[in-house]
């Protein structure tokens, strides 16, 4: 019947393996991720290990996974904490327009006007370093792209004549909001979506990268390429299978939105 | 004239089924004899018979036709060629598909000459221009070179009457001519065939599922049902003195019909000295300047003027989207719903048209059952299929959108439609036809409508009265005939002008 679009089809298959031995990862890997000297030390890979070992001779592809799992798990929420919040702000801002919408706005404006990634270290830093400070920061940092690509959804929906014909049936306003206008706005915000998870991915790689994100012993992508830089050239595979990791999952992600908005731009 | 004896036909191949059993008629020169029935009844199959267009292979056809004392029947098809176009003509219900799109219109009409005459090319010019003004057309000569595309429907059917005549045939057979056409135009129209038959002492078979229709036109009826024809008579007799059965339920639906007319004691809405601005920041722009009429039960009030001259105000006045600044508006019954002029925009662009349709109910709490039951129920007055039901509004014509949107006004059964520009956006055919189920649900419901249009023409073919605004002021307003044929404000005059052209 409905004919996908080959972004989707590529990006879900490879979203669709990382996300599969994520999870296998949360309950079943080769070896325990944090035990130390299962195989020695920076060992190349081999069948028994099969992306090598670190410098602590922990076996590297368990570790990618667990730490792909701590990734995704943080990107989720952050991204979830900025969607629902932007949906809620920009629908009534977009709606009902007027000062509200001013103020939010400008909010909106002063929050962007900051380099996003400095802002995130400032709140970490002041909240300290942990998991669930990184999905705090990055989460209010991305309120305001999603606040603002449903604000101009709803803004251009309410000088549609469906929202003066639903208002003409008596359907109530929140009614109206989110069961109306919203599925209009899908094919914006599934590459909102889409974007903002690549983000999230990104900056908790960065933040754990510079040591004030995820802490040790638990592994996350982003310190292990940094604990990877140290040994590239006595064990190249280490940075290249994290690497790679974080490229696949930014990639499958990346082509299933576009491939989700060009098939629901189809529709509308 | 026409003698129908003892005639059957059935179909053959495996399933073979008797379509008309035993008819008998008969019509004499310059009368015309009615045959109505439902779709189904075989009205147009004996009809078919008589002009030798079934074909015989799959079609048994016993008894007689006898046209001036020849049977018919025994004709050959090079024999019936020779008949059909010279003695029998027809004229079908869709003027629009029954012409050629690609051939001028003197050439459609001179079409019969051709083919059954040896005349000059410039005899039979002659003679089409002769028929063209003999069905009342105005400046034959320039029509002569003009495309079926350039003429109304109405026109159309006027060519069609035309060509048919133009060969001075015996006998003329019509499958519902107008139902395709509006109310007034359509009454043009049968006067016009009776005038015809009479003048050129044609016999004409006229086929209608409407018995108004015939009542109008008729001498003599014939009523059929399952392929046999139940009642035979004078028109007038078969009205008033219903025999059978099923012609009862025929005439009390047709007088149920025709006699509806707008309730003069009811009225669904009134607007006294209303004024109404609209702002923006400091600023205010009074946009009504006392505007006062009102809307009676079962009545479509035609609003007319040019864009800007505050009718869509109007409209959101009446519907309660804008509060007005001083006055006052009365709605009796349910919230009025509207029709807009863009479906694109009034439906949401999301939602398959079944949601759109159950939304409103929806959201007073109706059951679900009770949603789908209504929304099946409701498909059928506005002439869409439950295939429709899947769709999105993006999947469907323009034409069926305005039904799906004509629907979700309807499901809400409300006393009022305000209907802003509801055909502008389409085209001929079309708007024909959504003229027609606007009017078809003020009958059948008793709806009333207040009917936007800066289209004096559009206004003229469905409303009972009419507005004429100008500038926030109404500056005219009278039943739609003498505004239409006898305006008084120059304003009115300029729009009246105008529709005229276009016509």
């Amino acid at each position: 019947m409905k004919r996908h679009h080959s972004y989707t089809i590529i990006g879900g298959a490879i979203s669709a393996l990382m996300i599969a031995l994520i999870v296998l990862a949360m309950f079943w890997t080769p070896y325990d991720p944090t035990a130390l000297s299962v195989g020695p030390k920076l060992d190349a890979p081999s069948l028994a290990h099969l992306m090598g070992t670190d410098n602590l001779g922990r076996d590297i592809f368990s570790r990618v996974f667990e730490g792909a799992g701590t990734t995704l798990t943080i990107a989720v929420m952050t991204v979830a904490i900025g969607a629902l919040c932007g949906i809620l702000i920009g629908s009534f801002t977009g709606y009902y327009g007027g000062p509200i919408d001013l103020i939010f706005m400008r909010i909106c404006d002063t929050v962007t006007a900051f380099p996003s990634f400095l802002l995130a270290l400032v709140i970490v830093s002041v909240l300290g370093p942990g998991k669930y400070h990184v999905v705090i920061a990055l989460g209010i940092l991305f309120i305001p792209s999603f606040a603002r690509i449903v604000r101009g959804e709803y803004a251009r929906a309410v000088t549609q004549d469906y929202v003066e014909n639903a208002k003409l049936m008596g359907v109530s306003s929140l009614r109206i909001l989110f069961v109306h206008i919203l599925p209009n706005a899908r094919s914006v915000l599934f590459s909102a979506l889409a974007i903002g998870f690549n983000n999230a991915v990104l900056a908790e790689a960065s933040m754990s990268y510079l040591g004030i994100g995820v802490q040790p012993p638990d592994p996350s992508l982003g310190r292990m390429l940094s604990e990877a830089q140290t040994y590239w050239y006595s064990a190249p595979w280490f940075a290249i299978c994290t690497g790679l990791c974080l490229v696949l999952l930014i990639l499958g992600f990346t082509l299933l939105g576009e491939g989700l908005t060009r098939e629901a731009g189809d529709h509308a | 004239m026409l003698e129908i004896r003892n005639l059957s036909l059935t179909f053959t191949g495996n399933r073979g089924f008797e379509v008309v059993d035993d008819m008998n008629l008969t019509v004499s020169p310059g009368e015309v004899l009615g045959i109505v029935g439902e779709s189904g009844s075989g009205k147009t199959t004996a009809a078919l018979a008589v002009a030798g267009l079934l074909d015989r292979k799959k079609v048994r056809m016993e008894g007689e036709i006898l046209l001036d004392g020849r049977n018919l029947l025994t004709l050959s098809e090079a024999g019936y060629r020779e008949i059909r176009g010279r003695e029998i003509a027809m004229v079908f219900q869709e003027p629009i598909s029954s012409l050629d799109p690609l051939m001028p219109i003197g050439r459609q009409v001179e079409e019969a000459l051709l083919l059954h005459t040896d005349l000059s090319p410039d005899a039979r010019r002659a003679a089409a221009l002769k028929a063209l003004s003999a069905v009342e057309l105005d400046a034959p000569e320039a029509l002569y070179g003009k495309f079926p595309h350039e003429l109304s429907g109405g026109m159309c059917q006027r060519v069609m009457l035309a060509a048919a005549i133009v060969t001075h045939p015996g006998l003329l057979i019509c499958d519902e001519p107008t139902t395709a056409l509006d109310v007034s135009v359509q009454a043009q129209i049968l006067r016009l065939i009776r005038r015809l038959a009479q003048e050129n002492h044609m016999a004409v078979l006229f086929i209608s599922h409407d018995l108004g229709v015939i009542r109008m036109l008729c001498d003599r009826v014939a009523v059929m049902q399952d392929g046999r024809i139940v009642e035979q008579g004078d028109t007038e007799d078969v009205f008033l003195h219903p025999q059978d059965p099923y012609t009862k339920t025929l005439v009390a639906e047709t007088r149920r019909r025709a006699d509806f007319r707008p309730s003069e004691t009811e009225t669904v809405l009134r607007l006294s000295h209303v004024h109404a601005s609209y702002k923006s920041g400091r600023n205010s722009v009074e946009v009504l300047h006392d505007i006062s009429f009102s809307v009676q039960r079962g009545e479509i009030l035609g609003l007319v003027g040019e864009s800007g001259c505050g009718k869509s105000t109007t409209a959101r006045v009446v519907t309660g989207i804008l509060r007005q600044d001083f006055g006052t508006v009365e709605r009796h019954g349910t919230q009025p719903q509207m029709v807009f002029q863009n479906p694109l925009s009034s439906l949401n662009p999301a939602k398959t048209v079944e949601w759109i349709l159950e939304e409103p109910l929806r959201v007073k709490g109706v059951p679900k059952a009770e949603r789908k039951a209504a929304v099946r129920e409701i498909l059928s007055h506005v002439g869409l299929e439950e295939e429709h039901l899947s769709r999105r509004p993006a999947q469907l014509s323009g034409g069926q959108r305005q039904r799906v949107a004509i629907a979700a006004a309807l499901i809400q059964k409300p006393a009022l439609i305000v209907a802003d520009e509801p055909v502008s956006a389409l085209d001929v055919t079309t708007q024909q036809q959504i003229l027609e189920l606007i009017l078809s649900l003020k009958r059948e419901f008793g709806i009333s409508y207040l009917f936007i249009s800066h289209d004096l023409g559009v206004i003229y073919r469905i409303c009972d009265r009419v507005l004429v605004m100008k500038e926030g002021r109404i500056v005219e307003q009278g039943p739609v005939q003498e505004i239409y044929h006898n305006p008084k404000d120059p304003y009115t005059k300029h729009l009246a002008s105008l529709a005229g052209e276009i016509q």
